[in-house]
């Protein structure tokens, strides 16, 4: 233990202290008393007789006086009562796969950390001043160096594993240089599943590893389409990314609100595997559930609401007025039609979806797009023969484009066929090619036709009509969707007085215009005399990784460190202390002053 | 206007009293015995203190001249035994002769004046009234000026504990000579603190005394 000040200057207050016997010089000089007779008196020393200091009578009350004067100027110069001991952080992971299952053992490896950091306290020399940190969604204190071990204790008992994927690795590495760096830590440990990929750090940092690489598998991706044009009709696709070897397992959609499961798919192997669920009935949430043997729970169920139904904006890009009028008539769209001259991708941007007619701009457009018979020389999908009349001869029964297509009757006057892109997969194709491309780059879908499907004549050209509006669907589907959250996320509220109903069935009223998404589910928001709801879910194949190597970026050992300066501020017991000993003083003073006043 | 103190049934008991002499005097009334009947007429009765509402025209402004001493006496420092030898003259018979003071000056001077008026065939009686300060002066250890109330004069005294305590021990002895004095010539003695209860002074210590009756 030693003391230091953090405000030594105002020891210089100390020069004023003589002040305080100048009251008692001027209260003790030749005070002036009426007596009845002085002959009484005579005889009695004089005190005309003393020196200054002679006649300087200091009573108890002034060297209680003194001493207050002195605790205040102590307490103004603000001492802190140093611990010699090191500072020590423990860092605990709260990331969604500290969830899994303790191999061979019971609890989850979250539980085995929480213990492991209990442990950690009881072997930390008491005179340690330890803080702990959780590192999920992103680097937090939860308490700081000034509580004590019993106060650790509590906070370890409190902390929750979130359902929220580890921050970077590069955000983990800068958030323990920075403990150890600035902040003036001696020790961290770090509690989490994950192990370090390399021992290169330094002896400052200890990682604590619990559990191992597990096999797992989990959904990274969950999407409905509903086609404005088929409104009634509700698609899912669902990704399951699997890590290590697993038993079979199967992926099936449920209602959430009835619990019942329409569809079921079985799977053996693979690292990872799609499955569409075309034509789902409606309901207003759904739920993608896995079920197999693996180490983790929570990536196995993902959630989804029913996309609205909604009328979609169409940026039509297009030399033929005529074209454009006929699309007019199709329900739920709205369209927008500009020459090819007056197209620029900051205008697309704004767009759910692009149809360039006979035209093509130099790059992909930032949003979905179709491309109805692109000129020929255009760099995004390069032509190959051309042909009149051509017969289909193959096309992909299960791709949504196809549905319903009578493809014996589909027989487009003029056709080119285009040269393979690498990212597209060919969906219909005739004699001399594919006659039409579909895929998805960057997020986002892409159509290319090679023939002419406009103008739309309705019921008189129905394979023609089913499958623009097949093409339409497929592009829109995700038109009315909410966009898609992720845990570890930040919700933005809009209305002031907004309250978030939670997965849990908690109803908050946050205090600010955000709240942090912590844990994975349906979030019904209610703001602004309206009610939304939002699937939140963790569908990141990284956290599904069990027992992934932590990859940290070399931290620099810390300098030595002078001893800990994060003690104790005695001030206020200083500036309480004085201000009892000032109410005795006044009491006493009072007292003595009344038995004057009686005199 | 009296103080509050004089209630009408103080006043009314105070009438009831009488002053008790040792000795008998010559008089000018006639006869020996009293009238138990009070009131309007031409005998006399007795003097009695003014009190409001009284007819000022019976008021013996001569007598109220008379026991006005302080009338006579110069202001500043007073020569206690002079100035009763000059209020004698004005007295042309003894009688009764209650003294009234804090008798704060010193023993002989007490005695000289008291001698003064025993001389002069007063039947004599003396009540010290003391203030709780002359009995308990407040501190000033540092030194204070005292001033003497009556002469102005004045003393730079150190007047701490120590010295107060001497100053108590002097008072003690200063009383208890003077009580001595009274008592060896047959002069009552009553002492009355500013703190005392001047009803239960009156009414009940002074006739204990053999002052009042």
């Amino acid at each position: 233990m030693d003391f230091s000040f953090l405000s030594p200057l105002a020891f210089r207050l100390l020069y004023a202290l003589p002040l305080l016997i100048v009251p008692y010089l001027l209260r003790e000089r030749g005070k002036r008393i009426v007596v009845p007779a002085l002959f009484l008196y005579q005889g009695l020393p004089s005190s005309a007789r003393r020196r200054l200091w002679g006649r300087l009578k200091l009573t108890p009350l002034f060297f209680l006086q003194l001493f207050i004067l002195l605790l205040l100027i102590t307490a103004a110069a603000q001492p802190l009562l140093q611990r010699q001991g090191g500072k020590v952080a423990l860092v605990l992971d709260t990331s969604a796969s500290m969830q899994a299952r303790m191999p061979g053992g019971q609890g989850s490896l979250f539980e085995a950390a929480r213990q492991q950091a209990l442990q950690a306290l009881d072997t930390i020399p008491g005179r340690d001043a330890i803080s702990l940190f959780t590192n999920a969604p992103l680097p937090a204190p939860v308490s700081t160096s000034a509580d004590t071990r019993a106060q650790l204790r509590q906070d370890l008992g409190r902390v929750e594993v979130t359902d929220a994927p580890d921050p970077s690795d590069e955000v983990v590495s800068s958030f323990f240089a920075q403990l150890l760096g600035e902040r003036g830590f001696q020790q961290v440990f770090f509690f989490t599943d994950r192990p370090l990929a390399t021992q290169e750090n330094t002896d400052a940092l200890t990682v604590v590893t619990l559990g191992e690489a597990q096999p797992n598998a989990g959904i990274s991706a969950f999407r409905l389409y509903r086609s404005p044009f088929f409104p009634d009709q509700v698609d899912a696709t669902v990704v399951v990314t699997a890590i290590g070897r697993l038993s079979k397992g199967s992926v099936a959609i449920e209602n959430v609100e009835t619990g019942k499961a329409w569809q079921s798919q079985q799977f053996t192997t693979g690292e990872s595997l799609t499955f569409s669920f075309p034509q789902l009935p409606l309901a207003t949430t759904y739920r993608a559930r896995l079920f197999v043997e693996d180490g983790l729970a929570l990536d196995n169920e993902a959630y989804a609401v029913l996309p609205a139904l909604t009328t979609v904006p169409v940026l039509f890009v297009s030399p033929s007025a005529e074209a454009a009028k006929s699309l007019g008539q199709i329900p739920n769209l709205k369209l927008e039609r500009v020459s090819p001259q007056d197209y620029n991708p900051a205008k697309a941007a704004g767009f759910p979806l692009v149809i360039f007619h006979l035209t093509a701009p130099e790059t992909l457009p930032p949003t979905n797009a179709a491309f109805i018979l692109p000129p020929e020389g255009n760099t995004l999908f390069p032509f190959g023969k051309a042909a009149t009349r051509p017969a289909i001869t193959q096309w992909t029964a299960a791709h949504p484009l196809t549905s319903y297509v009578t493809f014996s009757l589909l027989s487009p006057a003029y056709a080119q066929a285009f040269l393979p892109v690498s990212w597209c997969k060919p969906v219909i194709s005739s004699t001399v090619g594919p006659l039409v491309l579909a895929g998805e780059h960057d997020g986002r879908r892409y159509v290319a036709v090679g023939f002419d499907l406009f103008p739309y004549l309705g019921k008189q050209n129905l394979p023609t009509s089913i499958l623009t509006l097949n093409l339409l669907g497929w592009l829109a589907a995700q038109a009315g969707q909410p966009p898609s959250l992720k845990t570890g996320a930040t919700l933005t509220l809009a209305g002031v007085s907004a309250s978030v109903r939670l997965p849990s069935g908690e109803t908050l009223t946050p205090a600010g215009s955000t709240i942090s998404l912590k844990k994975q589910g349906v979030y019904t928001i209610s703001e602004n005399g309206s009610e939304r709801r939002s699937a939140v879910n963790l569908t990141n194949a990284e956290e599904s990784r069990l027992g992934r190597p932590l990859r940290l970026t070399p931290i620099t050992p810390p300098a030595p460190v002078a001893p800990e300066t994060t003690g104790q501020p005695l001030w206020p017991w200083l500036l309480i202390a004085a201000l009892v000993l000032l109410a005795l003083e006044w009491g006493i003073a009072r007292r003595a002053g009344e038995a004057v006043g009686m005199g | 206007m009296l103080p509050s103190l004089f209630t009408s049934q103080f006043l009314a008991r105070l009438e009831t009293l009488r002053i008790r002499t040792r000795r008998r005097f010559l008089g000018s009334r006639p006869g020996g015995h009293l009238s138990l009947r009070r009131g309007a007429g031409l005998e006399f009765a007795d003097y009695r203190h003014y009190t409001p509402g009284d007819d000022p025209r019976y008021i013996d402004w001569k007598l109220y001249s008379r026991t006005d001493l302080s009338a006579h006496l110069p202001s500043g420092k007073i020569d206690t035994p002079a100035a009763l030898a000059r209020h004698l003259q004005t007295i042309h018979r003894p009688g009764k002769a209650i003294w009234l003071s804090d008798f704060l000056f010193p023993a002989e001077i007490c005695q000289a004046g008291l001698n003064l008026l025993r001389a002069a065939n007063f039947d004599l009686a003396i009540i010290q009234v003391l203030g709780h300060a002359d009995l308990d002066p407040p501190l000033a250890p540092a030194g204070a000026r005292l001033v003497d109330s009556e002469s102005n004069e004045s003393a730079l005294v150190r007047f701490d504990a120590q010295a107060k305590k001497e100053y108590v021990r002097r008072l003690e002895q200063h009383n208890r000579e003077l009580r001595s004095f009274c008592h060896q010539r047959g002069v009552h003695y009553a002492q009355f603190t500013t703190g005392q209860d001047l009803q239960q002074f009156v009414l009940r210590e002074l006739p204990a005394l053999g002052m009042l009756t």
